[in-house]
């Protein structure tokens, strides 16, 4: 296993980006969003520049991990929203346009509705809604991240991130 | 000429997996067909950074929206959505979670493995709504005991009547600090408590538990991707002859023959087989008194203070236990029938919805809080109601063009009632105990997210209003049976696959008495 790893590092390529199954990956591949960047799609350039705003300011680098910029999370949500039913694609399209209006008196003043208390329902006005949405998805798609994983990787010998995952059946 | 089997087969769950275990045992030539592949668990599974995933853990967008289990992990487990549809009315959404692999759901079960007693068997003697089951706790003791062994279910005995002991691998864990405080709470409370009882092994599936066995009698023949279509009858006996069945990847129609045939498709399945068929509902009843149990997850979040900051003493967080059902047993409650149970646990670490908060005091309340929390979340008992039931969806069909399900279940008066209880006794124990209450609610997860679906085949005396009789065999036809869930007649707050494995192995040794005397 030592030896794999020399090797990896010696073709410049990550432990974490190389395929997870030992046995059977003979030649060493790694995932494209480890070299390359996820393209915009959803979000228009105005939005997108907000939508990246906003998840900085929602989960920023703390204590030496990386924040929702830093793991990439705004271009990955991005490439998710444009896959997602026409509901949440609304709720969030509506959501930052009502952000790029609220964030000229302040972020603070744009972000007031993440101060109610939790429900289990969770807030009903959609603006509200796609606040409490936002932050739920930029956390966890920043934890989820390669550059989330890497910088745990020095802080714990546990193995972050990793799950027991089903192939497809055929 | 084919085959004519002993005894056919349709499912390879709980159900169908004991059902094969013990007819094959006792010289039946039985045929299985299970609608999904074989796997290989060991082979099927492979460990993956979640990073490395195409989508991060979050899975494909809109490919489960009723499986809220399903994760990116899980996602090729579960059954196809698309390929196997079902419908409810928009206002009453209704959560079907299915897995289509030989093993069925018992590859992915929670495990918990709980008698049920007469509070549920006799439940009407007890309060007087519904109906009795036509078999009393004594009349499964037995199998209960047989069937405990072989799925290897620790506990420990407390000598509770409303989930009787059983024949258990002793639970000798000790409880953390924190727990023995809840405990405390609850004793003070008079409200019960005891370890998980939970079937155990790396494995604890048919696909490990019952298939090898079957299959190393030489007496069981096991088909996959057989998605059957109906069942076959002899107009003229009135008893089922076989089914019709299509081949899930060529879509080829075949038909089998077999002396009897028992179902253990699932207890939706099976009940839809029924109604394509046309069989097995003189009474009407058919689809009918659908129910499952009711969960509030996280009932209670709560917080252990000493926990705060990375701070906890060595023993104080970890491990958790079981309330069983404590409400109208010996006393009555004033705002509702039947009981339910709680799950609970300690060690986890509240997740960011909770905070009122974002950016860096965010990071800061979740540091805090991490491994500090305590939650419960509640089971309880759905009452079975002839409202609540399936029917054939004639306007739309699967992907191998089988008639779907039309699915309706409300929750009702007495399930809210229950579970506005369940948070107020969970706040008071919590609070007993010395725990910070983060957050608390009632909120139920819609019908059929338990993956507790019970009843629309029920059991009963009177074959006017019950579609099967005390051994899980059709009133109409002395060689059908029903063996799954669907045979339920209450369901208590247990989780019920230990009762559904009792029940089979009755149902099967019962099926083979009266083949020897011909009267099948």
């Amino acid at each position: 296993m030592q030896r794999r790893s020399i090797l990896y590092s010696m073709l410049g390529l990550a432990p974490a980006a190389m395929g997870w199954q030992s046995s059977d990956a003979q030649i060493p591949t790694t995932a494209a969003e480890a070299v390359s960047m996820g393209l915009p799609k959803f979000f228009s350039a105005p939005e997108m520049e907000a939508f990246a705003e906003l998840g900085q300011t929602l989960i920023p680098p703390f204590d030496g991990r990386p924040g929702a910029k830093e793991a990439e999370a705004p271009e990955f949500l991005d490439f998710l929203l444009g896959q997602s039913p026409n509901e949440i694609q609304v709720l969030y399209k509506q959501g930052i346009a009502t952000y790029l209006l609220r964030r000229k008196a302040g972020v603070d003043a744009a972000l007031k509705e993440l101060s109610e208390p939790w429900t289990y329902a969770g807030p009903s006005a959609p603006y509200a809604k796609f606040l409490q949405a936002a932050k739920l998805a930029f956390h966890q798609a920043t934890i989820n991240s390669r550059q989330w994983a890497e910088a745990m990787s020095t802080r714990s010998r546990s193995a972050a991130g990793i799950g027991s995952y089903w192939l497809p059946v055929e | 000429m084919k085959t004519e089997y002993d005894v056919l087969i349709i499912g390879s769950g709980a159900s169908g997996g004991m059902a094969a275990h013990t007819l094959t045992r006792l010289g039946a030539k039985c045929i299985m067909l299970d609608a999904g592949p074989m796997i290989d668990p060991d082979k099927q599974r492979v460990l993956r950074p979640v990073a490395d995933l195409p989508y991060r853990g979050f899975g494909k967008p809109g490919r489960f929206p009723h499986v809220t289990q399903a994760n990116e992990f899980s996602a090729n487990m579960w059954a196809d959505e698309k390929q196997n549809p079902y419908t409810y009315d928009p206002g009453n959404p209704y959560y079907w979670v299915r897995i289509r692999l030989v093993g069925g759901k018992t590859l992915a079960w929670g495990r918990a493995s709980w008698r049920l007693s007469d509070y549920e068997f006799k439940c009407k003697d007890h309060d007087g709504f519904g109906d009795n089951w036509p078999i009393a706790y004594k009349d499964l003791v037995p199998f209960y005991d047989r069937v405990e062994p072989l799925f290897r279910v620790s506990g420990r005995k407390e000598g509770f009547e409303q989930i009787p002991d059983g024949v258990l691998l002793p639970d000798e864990s000790r409880d953390s600090l924190c727990v023995q405080r809840f405990l405390a709470s609850c004793k003070k409370h008079e409200v019960p408590t005891t370890k998980q009882r939970r079937s155990t092994g790396t494995l604890a599936s048919s696909l490990n538990l019952l298939l090898p066995d079957a299959i190393a009698t030489g007496n069981l023949t096991l088909v996959p991707n057989a998605v059957v279509r109906e069942l076959s009858r002899d107009k003229a006996t009135g008893k089922v002859t076989g089914a019709h069945f299509v081949d899930r990847v060529s879509k080829r129609e075949f038909h089998v023959k077999a002396k009897a045939v028992v179902l253990g498709a699932s207890c939706l399945e099976s009940t839809r087989i029924l109604l394509n068929s046309k069989l097995a509902n003189s009474s009407g009843v058919l689809g009918h008194y659908l129910f499952d149990q009711f969960y509030v997850k996280n009932v209670v979040q709560a917080i252990v203070p000493e926990a705060r900051g990375g701070n906890a003493p060595r023993n104080l967080m970890g491990g958790g236990g079981y309330i069983p059902r404590f409400r109208n047993l010996k006393s009555k409650s004033k705002d509702f029938i039947r009981g339910y149970a709680y799950d609970f646990g300690s060690g986890n670490t509240p997740g960011p919805q909770y905070y009122s908060s974002y950016g860096e005091k965010l990071w800061k309340q979740m540091a805090d809080s991490q491994g500090a929390g305590f939650s419960l979340t509640t089971m309880g008992e759905v009452l079975p109601r002839f409202e609540s039931f399936v029917r054939i969806n004639r306007m739309k069909t699967d992907a191998w063009g089988i008639p779907v399900l039309h699915i309706q279940q409300k929750y009702t008066a007495n399930e809210f009632a229950m579970a506005k209880d369940s948070m107020n006794t969970a706040e008071e124990l919590c609070k007993d105990a010395g725990f910070e209450i983060l957050a608390k609610h009632w909120e139920m997860v819609p019908p059929g997210e338990s993956i507790h679906e019970l009843g629309t085949c029920r059991m009963g005396s009177d074959p006017k209003t019950s579609v099967l009789n005390q051994f899980n065999q059709t009133h109409d036809h002395k060689n059908l049976f029903v063996v799954d869930g669907s045979s339920f007649v209450s369901g208590g707050a247990q989780n019920p696959t230990l009762t559904i494995l009792a029940l089979t192995l009755r149902a099967s040794e019962y099926l083979i008495e009266q083949a020897k005397k011909n009267n099948l």
